[in-house]
Protein backbone atom coordinates (compact mmCIF):
# COMPACT_ATOMS: atom_id res chain seq x y z
CA UNK A 1 0.00 0.00 0.00
CA UNK A 2 1.32 3.41 -0.90
CA UNK A 3 1.42 6.52 1.13
CA UNK A 4 1.91 5.12 4.34
CA UNK A 5 3.09 8.45 5.31
CA UNK A 6 -0.04 11.13 4.88
CA UNK A 7 -1.49 9.95 8.12
CA UNK A 8 -2.63 13.05 9.53
CA UNK A 9 -4.70 13.28 12.79
CA UNK A 10 -8.27 12.26 11.58
CA UNK A 11 -11.26 13.94 10.90
CA UNK A 12 -12.87 11.16 8.87
CA UNK A 13 -15.33 8.91 9.23
CA UNK A 14 -15.42 5.08 10.69
CA UNK A 15 -17.21 2.02 9.17
CA UNK A 16 -18.25 -0.87 10.88
CA UNK A 17 -18.71 -4.44 9.95
CA UNK A 18 -21.29 -6.44 11.65
CA UNK A 19 -21.63 -10.26 12.01
CA UNK A 20 -23.81 -11.54 9.22
CA UNK A 21 -24.86 -15.16 9.05
CA UNK A 22 -26.02 -15.61 5.16
CA UNK A 23 -29.48 -16.46 4.90
CA UNK A 24 -29.59 -20.67 3.73
CA UNK A 25 -30.80 -21.35 0.24
CA UNK A 26 -33.07 -24.42 0.47
CA UNK A 27 -31.15 -26.20 -2.22
CA UNK A 28 -32.71 -27.96 -5.28
CA UNK A 29 -31.23 -27.85 -8.90
CA UNK A 30 -33.20 -25.11 -10.25
CA UNK A 31 -31.32 -22.99 -7.73
CA UNK A 32 -28.23 -24.52 -9.12
CA UNK A 33 -28.38 -23.64 -12.41
CA UNK A 34 -29.71 -19.95 -11.27
CA UNK A 35 -26.31 -19.44 -8.81
CA UNK A 36 -24.23 -20.94 -12.05
CA UNK A 37 -25.87 -18.35 -14.28
CA UNK A 38 -24.68 -15.35 -11.77
CA UNK A 39 -21.42 -16.97 -11.44
CA UNK A 40 -21.39 -16.46 -15.33
CA UNK A 41 -22.48 -13.43 -15.29
CA UNK A 42 -18.99 -12.31 -13.84
CA UNK A 43 -17.06 -15.22 -15.80
CA UNK A 44 -13.78 -13.80 -17.25
CA UNK A 45 -11.40 -15.53 -19.43
CA UNK A 46 -11.32 -16.13 -23.18
CA UNK A 47 -14.25 -18.31 -22.67
CA UNK A 48 -16.44 -16.21 -20.18
CA UNK A 49 -19.47 -15.58 -23.18
CA UNK A 50 -19.20 -19.26 -23.87
CA UNK A 51 -19.97 -20.10 -20.66
CA UNK A 52 -22.34 -17.26 -20.02
CA UNK A 53 -24.26 -18.64 -23.31
CA UNK A 54 -24.14 -22.51 -21.77
CA UNK A 55 -25.74 -21.19 -18.50
CA UNK A 56 -28.27 -19.03 -20.56
CA UNK A 57 -29.52 -22.21 -22.31
CA UNK A 58 -29.70 -24.18 -19.30
CA UNK A 59 -32.35 -21.47 -18.02
CA UNK A 60 -33.86 -21.86 -20.55
CA UNK A 61 -34.25 -25.54 -21.18
CA UNK A 62 -35.56 -26.05 -17.22
CA UNK A 63 -37.43 -22.66 -17.54
CA UNK A 64 -40.35 -23.57 -15.39
CA UNK A 65 -38.67 -24.41 -12.49
CA UNK A 66 -36.29 -21.91 -13.07
CA UNK A 67 -38.88 -18.67 -12.85
CA UNK A 68 -40.41 -20.40 -9.63
CA UNK A 69 -36.99 -20.09 -7.87
CA UNK A 70 -36.05 -16.88 -9.67
CA UNK A 71 -39.84 -15.92 -7.95
CA UNK A 72 -38.59 -17.52 -4.39
CA UNK A 73 -35.08 -15.84 -4.64
CA UNK A 74 -35.85 -12.10 -6.09
CA UNK A 75 -38.93 -12.07 -3.13
CA UNK A 76 -36.10 -13.18 -0.31
CA UNK A 77 -33.68 -10.17 -1.44
CA UNK A 78 -32.95 -7.45 0.58
CA UNK A 79 -35.77 -4.70 -1.22
CA UNK A 80 -32.59 -2.24 -1.31
CA UNK A 81 -30.22 -4.70 -2.91
CA UNK A 82 -30.72 -3.45 -6.47
CA UNK A 83 -27.86 -4.78 -8.21
CA UNK A 84 -28.96 -8.51 -7.28
CA UNK A 85 -32.45 -7.96 -7.73
CA UNK A 86 -31.75 -6.51 -11.19
CA UNK A 87 -29.72 -9.76 -11.58
CA UNK A 88 -32.83 -11.53 -11.42
CA UNK A 89 -35.13 -9.57 -13.57
CA UNK A 90 -31.81 -9.88 -16.23
CA UNK A 91 -32.25 -13.43 -16.13
CA UNK A 92 -36.30 -13.82 -16.71
CA UNK A 93 -35.66 -11.19 -19.21
CA UNK A 94 -33.17 -13.29 -20.67
CA UNK A 95 -34.94 -16.50 -20.92
CA UNK A 96 -36.86 -15.20 -23.79
CA UNK A 97 -39.71 -17.89 -22.39
CA UNK A 98 -43.65 -17.87 -21.68
CA UNK A 99 -42.75 -18.91 -18.80
CA UNK A 100 -41.29 -16.14 -17.49
CA UNK A 101 -43.91 -14.01 -18.71
CA UNK A 102 -46.11 -13.89 -15.32
CA UNK A 103 -43.00 -12.85 -13.51
CA UNK A 104 -41.85 -9.98 -15.11
CA UNK A 105 -45.74 -8.49 -15.46
CA UNK A 106 -45.86 -8.77 -11.94
CA UNK A 107 -43.22 -6.68 -11.55
CA UNK A 108 -43.96 -4.10 -14.08
CA UNK A 109 -47.70 -3.79 -12.85
CA UNK A 110 -46.27 -3.82 -9.17
CA UNK A 111 -46.52 0.17 -8.15
CA UNK A 112 -43.47 1.49 -7.47
CA UNK A 113 -42.64 2.35 -3.52
CA UNK A 114 -42.51 6.29 -2.39
CA UNK A 115 -39.19 8.04 -3.01
CA UNK A 116 -36.90 6.56 -0.29
CA UNK A 117 -34.11 9.11 -0.60
CA UNK A 118 -34.23 12.73 1.06
CA UNK A 119 -31.69 13.69 -1.93
CA UNK A 120 -32.92 11.67 -5.45
CA UNK A 121 -30.50 13.55 -7.15
CA UNK A 122 -28.01 11.51 -5.42
CA UNK A 123 -29.45 8.69 -5.25
CA UNK A 124 -32.87 7.48 -6.08
CA UNK A 125 -34.93 4.61 -5.18
CA UNK A 126 -37.97 5.05 -7.85
CA UNK A 127 -34.61 5.31 -10.34
CA UNK A 128 -33.29 2.07 -9.13
CA UNK A 129 -37.33 0.63 -8.89
CA UNK A 130 -37.43 1.84 -12.25
CA UNK A 131 -34.68 0.32 -13.94
CA UNK A 132 -36.18 -3.23 -12.68
CA UNK A 133 -39.11 -2.61 -14.65
CA UNK A 134 -37.29 -1.36 -18.02
CA UNK A 135 -35.44 -5.14 -17.78
CA UNK A 136 -38.80 -6.53 -17.06
CA UNK A 137 -40.35 -4.55 -20.28
CA UNK A 138 -37.19 -5.59 -22.66
CA UNK A 139 -37.79 -9.39 -21.58
CA UNK A 140 -41.61 -9.11 -22.27
CA UNK A 141 -40.78 -7.41 -25.39
CA UNK A 142 -38.55 -10.37 -26.32
CA UNK A 143 -41.43 -12.45 -26.47
CA UNK A 144 -43.90 -9.86 -28.68
CA UNK A 145 -44.95 -12.45 -30.85
CA UNK A 146 -46.73 -13.85 -28.50
CA UNK A 147 -50.45 -11.58 -28.22
CA UNK A 148 -50.28 -12.04 -24.01
CA UNK A 149 -46.74 -10.45 -24.69
CA UNK A 150 -48.12 -7.08 -26.27
CA UNK A 151 -51.28 -6.72 -24.03
CA UNK A 152 -48.87 -6.80 -21.07
CA UNK A 153 -46.74 -3.66 -22.96
CA UNK A 154 -50.20 -2.16 -23.48
CA UNK A 155 -50.45 -2.46 -19.56
CA UNK A 156 -47.27 -0.93 -19.01
CA UNK A 157 -47.64 2.14 -21.33
CA UNK A 158 -50.65 2.09 -18.35
CA UNK A 159 -47.84 2.88 -15.28
CA UNK A 160 -47.17 6.80 -14.28
CA UNK A 161 -43.75 6.26 -15.27
CA UNK A 162 -41.84 7.95 -18.44
CA UNK A 163 -38.72 5.43 -18.56
CA UNK A 164 -41.32 2.70 -18.31
CA UNK A 165 -43.82 3.67 -21.50
CA UNK A 166 -40.62 4.54 -23.19
CA UNK A 167 -39.10 1.28 -23.06
CA UNK A 168 -42.89 -0.21 -23.81
CA UNK A 169 -43.12 1.72 -26.55
CA UNK A 170 -39.87 0.77 -27.87
CA UNK A 171 -40.97 -2.79 -27.56
CA UNK A 172 -44.17 -2.13 -28.75
CA UNK A 173 -42.31 -0.58 -32.00
CA UNK A 174 -39.61 -3.12 -32.74
CA UNK A 175 -42.27 -6.22 -32.53
CA UNK A 176 -44.01 -7.70 -35.59
CA UNK A 177 -46.61 -5.61 -35.48
CA UNK A 178 -45.01 -2.68 -34.34
CA UNK A 179 -46.05 -0.38 -37.40
CA UNK A 180 -49.90 -1.37 -37.36
CA UNK A 181 -49.83 -0.89 -33.62
CA UNK A 182 -48.74 2.35 -33.88
CA UNK A 183 -51.58 4.29 -33.27
CA UNK A 184 -52.92 2.22 -30.60
CA UNK A 185 -49.92 3.23 -28.91
CA UNK A 186 -50.45 6.94 -29.60
CA UNK A 187 -54.22 6.84 -28.51
CA UNK A 188 -52.82 5.02 -24.56
CA UNK A 189 -49.74 7.68 -24.19
CA UNK A 190 -50.95 11.43 -22.59
CA UNK A 191 -50.57 13.64 -25.10
CA UNK A 192 -47.26 15.37 -23.33
CA UNK A 193 -45.65 11.95 -23.82
CA UNK A 194 -46.46 11.18 -27.77
CA UNK A 195 -42.69 12.22 -28.34
CA UNK A 196 -41.57 8.73 -26.90
CA UNK A 197 -43.34 7.50 -30.24
CA UNK A 198 -40.47 9.62 -32.07
CA UNK A 199 -37.82 8.53 -30.03
CA UNK A 200 -34.58 7.05 -31.95
CA UNK A 201 -33.15 4.56 -31.12
CA UNK A 202 -29.79 4.81 -31.94
CA UNK A 203 -26.11 4.09 -31.33
CA UNK A 204 -23.58 5.71 -29.16
CA UNK A 205 -21.95 6.59 -32.41
CA UNK A 206 -24.55 8.52 -33.64
CA UNK A 207 -25.16 10.85 -31.03
CA UNK A 208 -23.34 14.14 -30.10
CA UNK A 209 -20.21 13.49 -28.58
CA UNK A 210 -18.35 16.03 -26.51
CA UNK A 211 -15.27 17.82 -28.52
CA UNK A 212 -12.59 17.92 -27.32
CA UNK A 213 -13.17 17.72 -23.18
CA UNK A 214 -9.66 18.75 -22.32
CA UNK A 215 -11.33 22.04 -22.66
CA UNK A 216 -14.05 21.17 -19.85
CA UNK A 217 -11.11 20.85 -17.08
CA UNK A 218 -10.70 23.14 -14.20
CA UNK A 219 -7.57 25.28 -14.28
CA UNK A 220 -5.32 22.59 -11.71
CA UNK A 221 -6.59 19.41 -13.97
CA UNK A 222 -5.16 21.56 -16.67
CA UNK A 223 -2.37 20.88 -15.22
CA UNK A 224 -2.37 17.20 -15.20
CA UNK A 225 0.88 15.62 -15.53
CA UNK A 226 -0.26 12.21 -14.05
CA UNK A 227 0.87 9.31 -15.64
CA UNK A 228 -1.30 7.21 -16.76
CA UNK A 229 -2.32 3.71 -15.47
CA UNK A 230 0.26 0.75 -15.90
CA UNK A 231 -0.28 -1.12 -18.90
CA UNK A 232 -2.00 -4.28 -18.03
CA UNK A 233 0.69 -7.55 -18.06
CA UNK A 234 1.24 -7.89 -21.92
CA UNK A 235 0.36 -4.69 -23.26
CA UNK A 236 3.59 -2.79 -22.47
CA UNK A 237 5.31 -2.69 -25.71
CA UNK A 238 1.41 -1.89 -27.69
CA UNK A 239 1.37 0.88 -24.94
CA UNK A 240 4.40 2.17 -25.23
CA UNK A 241 4.33 2.18 -29.41
CA UNK A 242 3.35 5.89 -29.65
CA UNK A 243 6.23 7.00 -27.81
CA UNK A 244 8.90 4.36 -28.75
CA UNK A 245 12.72 4.56 -29.73
CA UNK A 246 14.02 4.87 -33.47
CA UNK A 247 14.87 2.16 -35.06
CA UNK A 248 18.23 2.09 -36.68
CA UNK A 249 18.24 1.07 -40.41
CA UNK A 250 19.62 -2.33 -41.32
CA UNK B 1 -16.93 11.67 13.32
CA UNK B 2 -19.33 10.09 11.92
CA UNK B 3 -19.96 6.29 12.54
CA UNK B 4 -21.74 3.83 10.43
CA UNK B 5 -21.97 -0.28 9.39
CA UNK B 6 -21.95 -2.34 6.13
CA UNK B 7 -24.90 -2.53 4.66
CA UNK B 8 -26.31 -5.65 3.00
CA UNK B 9 -23.22 -6.41 0.02
CA UNK B 10 -25.55 -6.83 -2.91
CA UNK B 11 -23.84 -10.45 -4.72
CA UNK B 12 -20.32 -9.49 -5.89
CA UNK B 13 -20.62 -11.68 -9.02
CA UNK B 14 -23.34 -9.34 -9.85
CA UNK B 15 -21.76 -5.45 -9.20
CA UNK B 16 -18.72 -7.17 -11.00
CA UNK B 17 -16.43 -7.20 -8.12
CA UNK B 18 -15.90 -10.42 -8.07
CA UNK B 19 -14.49 -9.64 -11.28
CA UNK B 20 -12.80 -6.43 -11.25
CA UNK B 21 -11.42 -6.77 -7.04
CA UNK B 22 -9.63 -10.01 -8.25
CA UNK B 23 -7.65 -7.41 -11.18
CA UNK B 24 -7.30 -4.36 -9.26
CA UNK B 25 -5.94 -5.80 -6.38
CA UNK B 26 -2.53 -5.61 -7.96
CA UNK B 27 0.08 -3.84 -6.56
CA UNK B 28 1.47 -1.66 -9.53
CA UNK B 29 -2.30 -0.70 -10.13
CA UNK B 30 -2.81 0.32 -6.35
CA UNK B 31 0.17 2.04 -6.08
CA UNK B 32 -0.77 4.02 -9.10
CA UNK B 33 -4.55 4.79 -8.61
CA UNK B 34 -3.30 5.84 -4.96
CA UNK B 35 -1.25 8.56 -6.01
CA UNK B 36 -3.33 9.45 -9.32
CA UNK B 37 -6.50 10.17 -7.31
CA UNK B 38 -4.61 11.87 -4.24
CA UNK B 39 -6.52 9.27 -1.67
CA UNK B 40 -5.62 9.54 1.80
CA UNK B 41 -5.05 7.56 4.48
CA UNK B 42 -6.73 9.45 6.78
CA UNK B 43 -10.22 9.10 4.94
CA UNK B 44 -9.78 5.33 3.79
CA UNK B 45 -8.48 3.88 7.28
CA UNK B 46 -11.04 3.43 10.28
CA UNK B 47 -12.84 0.30 8.56
CA UNK B 48 -13.27 1.83 5.03
CA UNK B 49 -10.49 -0.86 3.38
CA UNK B 50 -6.99 0.78 4.20
CA UNK B 51 -6.04 -1.83 6.04
CA UNK B 52 -7.11 -4.34 3.91
CA UNK B 53 -7.34 -2.91 0.66
CA UNK B 54 -8.10 -6.23 -1.77
CA UNK B 55 -11.39 -7.06 0.62
CA UNK B 56 -14.37 -6.09 -1.89
CA UNK B 57 -16.85 -5.96 1.01
CA UNK B 58 -14.66 -2.77 1.92
CA UNK B 59 -14.92 0.69 0.27
CA UNK B 60 -11.25 0.79 -0.85
CA UNK B 61 -11.19 -2.16 -2.82
CA UNK B 62 -14.73 -1.36 -4.29
CA UNK B 63 -13.50 1.90 -5.77
CA UNK B 64 -10.27 0.04 -6.90
CA UNK B 65 -12.57 -2.14 -8.77
CA UNK B 66 -14.08 0.40 -10.28
CA UNK B 67 -11.04 2.40 -11.36
CA UNK B 68 -10.06 -0.66 -12.93
CA UNK B 69 -12.76 -0.84 -15.31
CA UNK B 70 -12.20 3.25 -15.40
CA UNK B 71 -8.82 2.46 -17.28
CA UNK B 72 -9.02 -0.61 -18.71
CA UNK B 73 -12.18 -1.00 -20.36
CA UNK B 74 -11.27 0.41 -23.99
CA UNK B 75 -9.80 -2.25 -26.26
CA UNK B 76 -7.08 0.16 -26.92
CA UNK B 77 -6.67 1.69 -23.18
CA UNK B 78 -3.80 3.39 -23.83
CA UNK B 79 -4.78 5.57 -26.45
CA UNK B 80 -6.50 8.08 -24.41
CA UNK B 81 -6.35 11.01 -26.63
CA UNK B 82 -9.16 13.36 -25.96
CA UNK B 83 -9.97 13.21 -29.65
CA UNK B 84 -10.86 9.42 -29.14
CA UNK B 85 -14.67 8.10 -27.30
CA UNK B 86 -15.44 8.23 -23.68
CA UNK B 87 -14.59 5.53 -23.12
CA UNK B 88 -11.03 6.08 -24.16
CA UNK B 89 -10.48 9.24 -22.34
CA UNK B 90 -12.87 8.98 -19.47
CA UNK B 91 -10.24 7.28 -17.30
CA UNK B 92 -7.46 10.54 -18.20
CA UNK B 93 -10.12 13.09 -17.39
CA UNK B 94 -10.94 11.88 -13.88
CA UNK B 95 -7.39 11.98 -12.44
CA UNK B 96 -6.43 15.00 -14.09
CA UNK B 97 -9.77 16.26 -12.41
CA UNK B 98 -9.76 14.62 -8.75
CA UNK B 99 -6.68 15.15 -6.50
CA UNK B 100 -8.70 14.47 -3.06
CA UNK B 101 -10.27 11.34 -3.05
CA UNK B 102 -12.31 10.57 -0.18
CA UNK B 103 -14.63 7.99 1.68
CA UNK B 104 -17.13 9.13 4.18
CA UNK B 105 -20.22 7.75 5.92
CA UNK B 106 -22.92 9.57 4.39
CA UNK B 107 -26.72 9.67 4.92
CA UNK B 108 -26.87 5.82 3.57
CA UNK B 109 -28.20 6.30 0.36
CA UNK B 110 -26.40 9.15 -0.78
CA UNK B 111 -23.71 8.55 -3.42
CA UNK B 112 -21.18 11.34 -4.14
CA UNK B 113 -20.27 14.83 -3.57
CA UNK B 114 -17.85 17.32 -5.45
CA UNK B 115 -16.55 20.77 -4.84
CA UNK B 116 -13.29 22.60 -3.78
CA UNK B 117 -11.57 20.31 -5.77
CA UNK B 118 -12.36 16.99 -4.20
CA UNK B 119 -14.76 14.29 -4.00
CA UNK B 120 -16.24 12.46 -1.63
CA UNK B 121 -17.66 9.02 -1.83
CA UNK B 122 -20.55 7.77 0.39
CA UNK B 123 -21.64 4.21 1.39
CA UNK B 124 -24.67 4.85 -1.34
CA UNK B 125 -22.00 4.76 -4.29
CA UNK B 126 -20.01 1.95 -2.86
CA UNK B 127 -23.17 -0.89 -1.99
CA UNK B 128 -25.81 0.41 -4.15
CA UNK B 129 -23.99 0.59 -7.37
CA UNK B 130 -22.31 -1.93 -9.67
CA UNK B 131 -18.64 -1.21 -10.92
CA UNK B 132 -19.61 0.56 -13.82
CA UNK B 133 -21.78 2.52 -12.07
CA UNK B 134 -19.33 3.60 -9.41
CA UNK B 135 -17.14 4.14 -12.49
CA UNK B 136 -19.66 6.51 -13.55
CA UNK B 137 -19.87 8.27 -10.91
CA UNK B 138 -16.23 9.41 -10.49
CA UNK B 139 -17.55 10.86 -14.19
CA UNK B 140 -20.02 12.34 -13.13
CA UNK B 141 -18.17 14.23 -10.36
CA UNK B 142 -15.09 15.17 -11.91
CA UNK B 143 -17.37 17.45 -14.34
CA UNK B 144 -18.46 19.25 -12.12
CA UNK B 145 -14.80 19.63 -10.69
CA UNK B 146 -14.74 20.82 -14.35
CA UNK B 147 -17.02 23.69 -13.37
CA UNK B 148 -19.91 22.69 -14.70
CA UNK B 149 -23.08 22.44 -11.97
CA UNK B 150 -26.24 21.38 -12.93
CA UNK B 151 -28.42 24.18 -14.11
CA UNK B 152 -31.75 23.05 -14.53
CA UNK B 153 -34.95 20.89 -12.50
CA UNK B 154 -35.90 17.67 -13.29
CA UNK B 155 -38.64 17.20 -15.99
CA UNK B 156 -42.34 16.19 -15.56
CA UNK B 157 -42.34 12.90 -14.25
CA UNK B 158 -38.22 12.57 -13.43
CA UNK B 159 -37.44 9.91 -10.90
CA UNK B 160 -34.88 12.05 -9.70
CA UNK B 161 -37.58 14.46 -8.49
CA UNK B 162 -40.06 16.47 -10.47
CA UNK B 163 -39.43 20.16 -10.57
CA UNK B 164 -36.19 19.68 -7.78
CA UNK B 165 -32.92 21.60 -8.80
CA UNK B 166 -30.03 19.15 -9.80
CA UNK B 167 -31.37 18.59 -13.69
CA UNK B 168 -29.01 19.63 -16.85
CA UNK B 169 -31.07 21.31 -19.39
CA UNK B 170 -30.03 19.52 -22.25
CA UNK B 171 -27.52 16.86 -23.85
CA UNK B 172 -25.59 20.03 -25.29
CA UNK B 173 -24.95 21.37 -22.39
CA UNK B 174 -22.59 18.74 -21.84
CA UNK B 175 -22.68 18.42 -18.54
CA UNK B 176 -22.26 15.88 -15.38
CA UNK B 177 -25.40 13.96 -16.42
CA UNK B 178 -24.60 13.82 -19.96
CA UNK B 179 -20.53 12.48 -19.23
CA UNK B 180 -22.08 9.95 -17.32
CA UNK B 181 -24.76 8.62 -19.72
CA UNK B 182 -22.15 8.65 -22.35
CA UNK B 183 -19.83 7.23 -20.73
CA UNK B 184 -22.18 3.98 -19.70
CA UNK B 185 -23.55 3.92 -23.36
CA UNK B 186 -19.92 3.78 -24.98
CA UNK B 187 -19.15 1.29 -22.00
CA UNK B 188 -22.11 -0.87 -23.07
CA UNK B 189 -21.56 -0.50 -26.84
CA UNK B 190 -17.59 -1.01 -27.04
CA UNK B 191 -16.35 -2.32 -23.68
CA UNK B 192 -13.61 -5.03 -23.37
CA UNK B 193 -12.48 -7.28 -20.60
CA UNK B 194 -16.05 -7.20 -19.08
CA UNK B 195 -19.37 -8.98 -19.10
CA UNK B 196 -22.44 -9.06 -21.27
CA UNK B 197 -23.95 -8.92 -18.06
CA UNK B 198 -22.86 -5.68 -16.66
CA UNK B 199 -22.84 -3.98 -20.38
CA UNK B 200 -26.53 -4.66 -19.96
CA UNK B 201 -26.96 -3.45 -16.55
CA UNK B 202 -24.99 -0.38 -17.59
CA UNK B 203 -27.24 0.35 -20.69
CA UNK B 204 -30.26 0.68 -18.25
CA UNK B 205 -28.49 3.06 -16.31
CA UNK B 206 -27.84 4.98 -19.42
CA UNK B 207 -31.23 5.09 -20.57
CA UNK B 208 -33.13 6.10 -17.05
CA UNK B 209 -30.29 8.91 -16.92
CA UNK B 210 -31.69 10.14 -20.89
CA UNK B 211 -35.27 9.87 -19.86
CA UNK B 212 -34.93 11.42 -16.09
CA UNK B 213 -32.27 13.57 -15.89
CA UNK B 214 -32.85 16.27 -18.63
CA UNK B 215 -35.18 19.27 -18.39
CA UNK B 216 -35.57 18.47 -22.48
CA UNK B 217 -35.09 14.69 -23.70
CA UNK B 218 -32.58 14.56 -25.88
CA UNK B 219 -35.10 12.64 -28.33
CA UNK B 220 -33.06 9.34 -28.23
CA UNK B 221 -33.16 6.42 -26.41
CA UNK B 222 -30.37 3.20 -26.71
CA UNK B 223 -30.66 0.78 -29.48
Amino acid sequence: MANESNSAPSASDALHRPERKRPHAPESPARTLLTNFFAAMSGAGDDAEDQYRRALTNLRKYADLVIVEIARSHSECNAGDYPTRWAHVHAASEMRHPAALPFLRNLILTPIPPEESPDPHSFSSVGEETILRTTAVEGIGHLANRADAIETLFEALRQPSLSIRRAAVQSLLASARGRKLRARIAKALPEEQQFLLDLKAVSVRDVPQIKNPERHLSQAGRRGGIAPAPSLPGDEAQSQAGNQAPRRKE
Amino acid sequence: MATCTVPTIPDKTVTGDSLYGPRACWQAFIDWAWYAHGFQKTYWDDGFGYEDCCNTDLPLARTFGAMWLLNYSADDYWNEEWSNNCLHWARRYVRDQINDLRSLCGDGTNIAWAGSGRVELYLGCFYKKDCAGRAETLLHESRHLGGKPHDANFPAGSVFGEGKSGADSTWGYEGAWMYGALYLWWFYADGRRTTTALRQAARQRANLVIDNAFATHPGFTIA
